[in-house]
């Protein structure tokens, strides 16, 4: 079903406030917001549409999993428990994507679900959108490459111990320190 | 407790660990006090850990000091040509006021201090910085020359086990360095390549690494994570080095967690006793001579909290920060520039106190791939690479390994509203109170900076590379690791607070051994080798 983009905006219009982190941080509302335990907060998060979210942000493809294959909505939401302020952020946020359009986020088709994530990330940053964006970019892509099966692609160890990373490390550089002189070249005397 | 050490020493940096190992070397028995915990490399620094590139160098109970930041200065909006920038992140509205973000001053509290989160950069001063009043008429002479310092800074280096270059065209050597230099990383080699069409040749930088097996430490194996602790003994910090022989010499008593509190005087000027907490309980220990070693904010903090060493009313002042700019980009052909030695080539063609049109201190560029990060995927995604979906994975996929980094470090000349004072409210756990850091950015500062900027964009245009996509430095952000100049040393003792061997003009026994000292601050050297020179050419004048 198509949904024009100009409706997010229109949908959003009076919801959302402007600058939501300085409201927030500045009204305290943070903190306010929490007179449940944090773990009660969460169930307040739809997390199907967070993984919906997330799926959007971190598709699968030839060379990666996808964020559902990693679980990464559930490492989100439990590691926001202990941070107010990514808490309430998850909560209005999800809270937005499940209501901006005709449909909960999740059941909305694919297509939507891209143009409003679009949307979003190309928002005012001081808006709740795009700042719901950017966190939940931020935070996914942090469980994302500590995972080894998301970095398998990349000429990359693991970890950098205990191997690290011993030379030579191509043939580019070898001849550049030949020519230069610099470089291990034995005794340095 | 009674005297029972020939000296104590207050913190374990760069300093006090080495001016431990110089005295204990000579037979003195030697208490260390320092404020922080001791750091067990293999259980701190978990680099093997798939989660590797979320974890910072970690902060274990005590091994942060409480600062509050004072005036660090206003923005202005003509300026705002120096703002930091990245890819991702979304950009805000200029603030009105410098802040101290990413830690502001990075300081580790612990045995070892600021060396075990250097990068390990193990650099001599030019020998032209030491006159910078004399000869550019700016900031504050040395008491001493460069010549007066080489021995110990060979020393020093042979000690540590430091790699570069046999020989310096800069700064002289009485003896080569003891290991030969690094091989280049991928990053470092275009450097290498592209300097000198623009007049800035690179060079193996020194470096306190092992290039090979050394004092029973193994070669680095090149991780690329110095910055966050390492875990092999390869870089040379002071736990692995100066504290691990002064410990062998049974001479040693090392109390960690200890911080002091206050320092006591008695007639004349002459120091007693120094008390320090552990544990939640006070203990005084007395001294014939202590050594204070703090650091450049902790160190000031200290003496102006027991109100010594200040006669000149300059403990405190003339607080110098480090100018820093980097620039990174991608190149095209550039592969695995995540590999490497961090800051493994440096051109030194503009640090000297002239080396600059426009601006007195000078400036020295780096291969900083490392140093800024980008050893993995995450720091890529942000700070580089924008976006979702298929084509961020696209542009990851492309992209990674080809990041190349070019930092510059600047001077900071000392300038009157730059300093380190006392909280007039606000004190620690021990009731001691806070420091404030008050740092501003002149004229010449903002003028060394884009023309660090300028040459940091070009070394980058040079090599092939796109523009920039994340560039920053200290126009709107207070990051430093390595500061200076609250206590200087000087020959009047009207307008200093040491001699020349780092004594204080107003106590006999009160040394201080850290970069306190300094009255200037070179062209963006690294300290730490500097200051430990300082301190074993104290440790063998007053042994």
């Amino acid at each position: 079903v198509a949904f024009p983009v100009s409706d997010f905006a229109a949908n959003t219009k009076g919801r959302v406030s402007r600058r939501w982190f300085v409201s927030v941080v500045a009204t305290g509302a943070a903190a306010l917001a929490f007179p449940l335990p944090a773990r009660a907060q969460l169930g307040v998060i739809s997390p199907e549409a967070l993984d919906a979210f997330l799926e959007i942000i971190l598709p699968t493809h030839p060379t990666a999993p996808p964020a559902s294959a990693l679980n990464l909505g559930a490492a989100v939401l439990m590691d926001a428990q202990d941070k107010p302020l990514l808490l309430r952020l998850l909560i209005d946020g999800v809270a937005f994507l499940d209501t901006v359009g005709p449909a909960p986020f999740a059941r909305l088709p694919s297509a939507t679900q891209s143009q409003l994530v679009a949307w979003m990330a190309a928002s005012d940053a001081g808006e709740m959108p795009a700042q719901f964006y950017h966190a939940m970019r931020s935070a996914a892509l942090k469980f994302y490459y500590t995972n080894p099966a998301a970095t398998a692609s990349f000429d990359l160890k693991t970890a950098p111990q205990p191997q690290g990373y011993p030379p030579p490390w191509d043939m580019t550089v070898q001849t550049a320190q030949d020519q230069t002189g610099l470089g291990m070249a034995g005794p340095n005397r | 407790m009674s005297a029972a050490y020939d000296f104590v020493i207050i913190g374990s940096g760069a300093g006090g660990a080495a001016a431990a190992w110089a005295l204990t070397a000579r037979g003195a028995a030697v208490l260390l006090l320092e404020a922080g915990p001791v750091f067990n490399p293999a259980r701190d620094y978990p680099h093997s850990n798939a989660d590797w590139e979320a974890r910072e160098f970690p902060s274990p109970q005590g091994s942060r000091a409480q600062i509050i930041y004072g005036d660090l200065g206003k923005l202005n909006a003509r300026d705002s040509d120096l703002a930091s920038f990245d890819a991702v992140t979304p950009r805000a509205p200029m603030a009105a006021m410098r802040s101290a973000q990413m830690g502001g001053y990075v300081h580790v509290l612990g045995v070892g201090g600021d060396t075990l989160h250097e990068v390990g950069e193990a650099h001599r001063l030019h020998p032209r910085s030491f006159a910078l009043a004399r000869d550019y008429g700016a900031g504050f002479d040395w008491p001493i020359s460069y010549d007066d310092l080489e021995p110990f800074y060979q020393q020093i280096e042979q000690f540590i086990g430091v790699a570069g270059p046999a020989q310096s065209a800069q700064r002289p050597r009485s003896a080569p360095l003891p290991l030969p230099p690094h091989p280049l990383s991928p990053a470092a080699a275009r450097l290498v390549e592209a300097g000198p069409r623009l007049g800035l040749p690179f060079e193996a930088n020194t470096r306190a690494a092992l290039s090979q097996p050394f004092d029973t430490r193994p070669t680095c194996n090149y991780c690329g994570q110095c910055s966050k602790g390492c875990p092999t003994g390869a870089k040379g910090s002071a736990d692995v080095t100066f504290i691990r022989h002064a410990l062998a010499t049974g001479k040693l008593t090392l109390i960690a967690n200890a911080p002091v509190v206050r320092i006591e005087q008695g007639a004349g000027g002459v120091i007693v006793a120094v008390e320090y907490v552990q544990d939640g309980q006070l203990y005084r220990q007395e001294t014939p001579v202590l050594i204070v070693a703090a650091g450049a904010v902790q160190t000031p903090r200290l003496l102006l909290a027991s109100g010594l060493a200040n006669g000149s009313g300059q403990v405190g002042r003339n607080f110098m920060e480090t100018l820093t700019w980097s620039s990174t980009a991608l190149l095209n052909g550039l592969q695995g520039s995540h590999m490497g030695l961090p800051a493994d080539a440096v051109s030194w063609a503009h640090n000297a106190p002239d080396g600059v049109a426009g601006a007195v201190g000078g400036c020295r560029y780096t291969s900083a791939v490392q140093e800024a990060g980008f050893t993995g995927p995450f720091a890529y995604a942000q700070r580089l690479i924008a976006g979702y979906g298929a084509a961020f994975h696209r542009k990851m996929q492309r992209a990674f390994g080809s990041a190349i980094t070019v930092g510059a470090t600047g001077a900071v000349v000392a300038d009157a509203r730059s300093n380190i004072s006392l909280s007039r409210d606000q004190v620690d756990a021990n009731g001691l109170p806070l420091p404030v850091i008050a740092s501003v950015l002149t004229d010449n500062s903002l003028n060394l900076l884009r023309h660090m900027r300028a040459n940091c964009r070009a070394l980058l245009a040079a090599c092939g590379a796109n523009a920039p996509i994340a560039e920053g430095g200290s126009w709107d952000v207070f990051r430093s690791k390595h500061v200076s100049g609250t206590a200087r040393m000087g020959a009047d003792s009207a307008t200093s607070v040491t001699d020349q061997w780092g004594r204080s003009h107003d106590h006999p026994n009160l040394y201080i051994a850290d970069a306190s000292l300094f009255p200037s601050n070179g062209g963006g050297e690294s300290p730490s080798l500097t200051v430990s020179a300082l301190a074993l050419r104290q440790a063998e004048h007053i042994a």
